[in-house]
């Protein structure tokens, strides 16, 4: 490091009375090595609301509500250190026991603490039907992209073996959207009263990765909190099995494992496990990937195929492993229910 | 040691974490502890404390240090201990100068002028000075105190001081109905100003807020007296990159030079007799910041090509 940063630092690490011995840049992690300890110096851009977040993450840790990492205070109480340009806070260092590149491990551990996260934070269900207007319009612009796809692609007298192979999923996707879209529609509605459907809210972390998490042996810490927000937590749990299907696929068994461990920490209402399997019928990617296949098309034509392949392959996992799941839960549901009539007969 | 160092030692310990805390100066208190020196600060007024906590709040930046209050462990920035409360600050030791730091005192008065401001209520009188100075002369001559030799030169500065007197109010009086003043601790000096890790530190210790230019224009004198010219004109050509001061700011700070303060100092000491050895040195200091003043102000208005 240069001596004008290196001052510049010593001067950051002063408002927390520490005096580096060593200062290793890691990305836009510093790592400061003093006599008191090893710590994690965070350098990066903050607005107003972030930090207010930080510090929302900071005192739910405080009190033990969630299982997180979050800034140091320094001696003059500052969670954030404000400079002109960067902002910074300090973090205990850890040594991590996992590296980047296990995903299967790391979402491991991204599910079991984004799941606690939400179930430590729940809030009372609130209306949601704006909520399900929302995903109307979403999946409803969705569907449209499709058709349009489509409308190109059957026009062509030689379909590209790209789009030979959209074709031939098309029948099922453009089902599911039905359905999906058909849900949310319904969902919005409200009852006579005004009333409409409810869903509980929780603290959402706002930005969940495998590379959010800090994991030493067996012990990981949820960190980075500074889009964390109280929303319908239902939203960024799709968005994470989402995310983790395409990241993982094929992920088989440990799919299956996946989705046992999210659920039974933080186990979902009937509206909930609905929400979340039409909001999961839809998915991004696909889109994405035909997007960039029509207006870029960076890569080779077996390129995209096999992308193609693989993401299908994944969405019809994750699907179909959530539908036998949210099916098992429901026939348990219902024998319950029996079992508790019977003994209401006798 | 006595009871109350006892139980202040203990409030320390309890409510900052030191392990170690011995006593290295007892005015203010500066004590040595495992983490450095700290400054120990004792309020018995909590209104002004809370007051001087947001305004320290207002001055944060990454650029120079102010002499924050450390938080307790439960995160308050002091301790109660009886009617008292009590602060803990950083204390660093070596002086800061002028020359050689003069880009980073530019980013530091800058930031003061801009976000040390409080609201003022007092009006202040025009042409005060001018008539002070006027029945000043007055007294004096009728008692026939301008006799001596320091007594004559006095009073041939007289019409001098009545024109820089009349200056001062002037540009006074263009300024008298604004909303908002620069306020600095009373005790703001380059005297007093530390260096931190290539930086500076500047103490606003535990004194009410006052009217802030006239620490300016002493803190200009200051940096005059002791770096020299040069070190000053390059201190206000960094400024005046920054677009500092403002024509406000330059009026007010000006208006404290062209105030004669010095004559009044002067002829008060002709009342007390005294030796003459002690009137040489009362004319001699007299002498020199006239002199200063009439230089800083030339260099002053030569940079920002004010015009007088």
């Amino acid at each position: 490091m240069a001596a004008g940063e290196n001052l510049h630092f010593n001067r950051i690490l002063f408002q927390y009375d520490l005096v580096p011995l060593r200062m290793d840049p890691l990305g836009n992690v510093i790592k400061v090595e003093t006599a008191n300890g090893t710590f994690a110096l965070k350098q990066k851009k903050l607005t107003d609301r972030q930090i207010r977040h930080l510090h929302k993450a900071y005192s739910l840790a405080g009190r033990l509500i969630i299982d997180a990492v979050g800034p140091l205070p320094s001696k003059y109480g500052d969670l954030v250190v404000r400079g002109e340009e960067n902002s910074y806070y300090l973090m205990p260092w850890f040594e991590e026991t996992v590296p980047d590149s296990d995903l299967s491990e790391r979402y491991r551990h991204l599910f079991v603490r984004s799941a606690q996260l939400h179930r430590q934070t729940l809030q009372e269900e609130k209306d949601a039907s704006d909520l399900f207007a929302t995903a109307a319009q979403m999946v409803g612009a969705r569907q449209i992209e499709w058709e349009r796809f489509l409308n190109r692609a059957e026009h062509r007298v030689y379909p590209s073996p790209f789009e030979q192979c959209i074709l031939s999923f098309t029948a099922d996707g453009l089902n599911n959207m039905q359905r999906a879209f058909a849900y949310f529609s319904k969902g919005q509605e409200k009852n006579e009263d005004g009333s409409g459907k409810k869903l509980r809210r929780a603290l959402c972390h706002g930005r969940l990765s495998p590379l959010h998490l800090l994991i030493e042996g067996e012990k990981s810490f949820l960190c980075n909190f500074e889009e964390s927000e109280e929303d319908f937590f239902i939203i960024e749990t799709a968005a994470l099995f989402e995310q983790a299907s395409v990241m993982l696929s094929p992920a088989g068994e440990s799919w299956n494992r996946l989705l046992h461990s999210y659920f039974s920490e933080c186990p979902l209402n009937e509206e909930e496990s609905e929400f979340l399997f039409h909001l999961l019928l839809c998915p991004k990617a696909p889109l994405d990937l035909i997007g960039e296949y029509e207006e870029n098309r960076g890569h080779s034509e077996q390129w995209y195929t096999k992308r193609w392949m693989r993401l299908s392959r994944a969405y019809t996992e994750m699907t179909g492993q959530l539908q036998q799941l949210l099916d098992q839960k429901k026939k348990k549901e219902e024998e319950a229910k029996k079992e508790e009539e019977q003994v209401k007969n006798e | 040691m006595n009871d109350n160092l006892q139980i202040l030692f203990s409030a320390l310990q309890a409510n900052y974490h030191f392990r170690q805390l011995k006593v290295i100066k007892e005015q203010p208190m500066i004590v040595e502890t495992e983490r450095g020196l700290k400054k120990i600060r004792v309020w018995n007024d909590e209104r002004l404390l809370r007051r001087h906590v947001s305004w320290r709040m207002k001055l944060i930046n990454d650029r120079f240090f102010v002499d924050r209050m450390y938080v307790t462990q439960s995160g308050n920035p002091f301790i109660r201990l009886g009617r008292f409360a009590v602060t803990c600050h950083d204390a660093p030791l070596e002086r800061a100068t002028l020359s050689g730091n003069e880009p980073i005192w530019a980013e530091t008065v800058s930031t003061l002028v801009a976000k040390s401001r409080d609201s003022v209520n007092n009006h202040e009188k025009s042409t005060v000075i001018r008539q002070h100075a006027e029945s000043i002369f007055e007294q004096y001559r009728q008692t026939g105190l301008f006799s001596g030799s320091t007594g004559k030169l006095a009073a041939a500065c007289y019409p001098s001081v009545r024109e820089r007197a009349e200056q001062a109010d002037s540009l006074r009086s263009r300024h008298s109905r604004r909303s908002e003043s620069v306020i600095l601790p009373d005790t703001f000096s380059l005297g007093d100003s530390r260096s931190l890790l290539d930086t500076l530190f500047i103490e606003f210790g535990q004194k009410a807020p006052v009217n802030g230019y006239r620490g300016l224009a002493r803190f200009f004198l200051d940096g005059f007296r002791e770096s020299g010219e040069e070190s000053v004109r390059s201190f206000f050509l960094c400024l005046k990159e920054k677009g500092v001061p403002d024509r406000e700011t330059a009026d007010l700070v000006r208006a404290e030079w062209f105030d004669p303060s010095e004559w009044f100092w002067l002829v008060d000491s002709l009342s007390n007799a005294s030796e003459d050895s002690q009137r040489d040195q009362d004319l001699q200091a007299f002498k020199t910041v006239w002199d200063h003043k009439t230089r800083l102000i030339g260099l002053f208005d030569s940079v920002f090509s004010q015009p007088v």
